[in-house]
């Protein structure tokens, strides 16, 4: 399977094992389109999103558009928050870092930023 | 930066819902070295182990407690280190974790992220990775919910048993 660099890969092997049916998964309450049953083999393109940082598993049937964010020009997931402005996550990261730096340091503070990333909210 | 390994040669999974303290030999935690550190995890790997059929609902997850305490890992059955061996010693390396005083507990946020690694501990093997620091699992600091993510499984998991590491770089 040939990658791009900006992706990631989820390899589940079911060749030499009983696998996971679709039953299976409807019982434990997930999505039963992700089943990968006996002696089958799944290989899947996952990007993460700029801004919450949820890996997601591309669907290669997928016919709509995906996410993208034009400021920050990476790609983002189908979440709202995710979509109503750019709130990139090593931005946020970066700036908790920082203010966790000062803190220890005793330095001055930065101030609040304007958008966190939804995997920071709250923090 | 170095790539550290986190890995745990044979643990028998449980079923655990979210926001339930995880059981012990059951997870592997990953915690933040300081309040400070930067954990971008880019693999995770599970391979089966079990004799019998064994659904697994793995999940990597940011944890809404962490785990207090930590037991040292044992020698020869886990280990968390440098895949470099020229790399130089971290002042507060991240700690890998599979009990602790405290277990620690997968977050039940709808709005954190985490990994869904379904696959059958018998025979089965699964694995994530990321190809570019964009696409990493990325921790700060060492305090919930975004210093420690845990490997764990999900409600409906059957016990079995699985080996797994963690690939990760501090930063």
């Amino acid at each position: 399977m040939r990658l791009r660099p900006s992706e990631g890969h989820l390899l589940v092997d079911h060749r030499a094992s009983p696998g996971i049916t679709a039953e299976d998964l409807m019982r434990a309450g997930l999505d039963p389109s992700m089943a990968v049953p006996e002696g089958k083999i799944l290989e899947a393109q996952t990007k993460t999103c700029a801004h919450c940082n949820d890996v997601v598993i591309m669907n290669p049937n997928r016919v709509r558009p995906r996410g993208h964010c034009r400021k920050c020009n990476k790609f983002i997931c189908d979440k709202p928050e995710c979509n109503q402005e750019c709130t990139p996550v090593d931005k946020s990261l970066d700036h908790f870092q920082e203010q966790a730096f000062r803190k220890e340091a005793g330095y001055n503070l930065l101030p609040l930023l304007h958008s966190v990333s939804p995997l920071l909210k709250g923090q | 930066m170095t790539k550290y390994s986190f890995m745990v040669n044979s643990f028998t999974t449980a079923a655990t819902a979210d926001a339930a303290a995880l059981t012990t030999l059951t997870y592997m935690a990953l915690n933040g070295g300081s309040a400070t550190q930067r954990n971008d995890i880019s693999e995770v790997y599970i391979g089966g182990q079990a004799t019998s059929s064994a659904p697994q609902y793995m999940v990597l997850a940011r944890d809404s407690t962490v785990v207090a305490t930590p037991t040292a890992l044992s020698a020869g059955s886990a280990a968390n280190g440098p895949l470099d061996p020229a790399a130089a010693a971290l002042a507060a390396p991240a700690v890998g974790a599979v009990t602790g005083g405290t277990q620690p507990q997968r977050s039940n946020s709808a709005t954190l992220s985490r990994i869904n690694l379904t696959f059958n501990a018998f025979g089965g093997i699964t694995r994530w990775t990321a190809m570019d620091p964009n696409e990493y699992f990325k921790l700060l600091g060492n305090t919930a919910s975004n210093g420690e993510a845990s490997l764990s499984g999900f409600t409906g998991t059957t016990a079995g048993l699985v080996g797994a590491h963690i690939v990760y770089e501090t930063i």
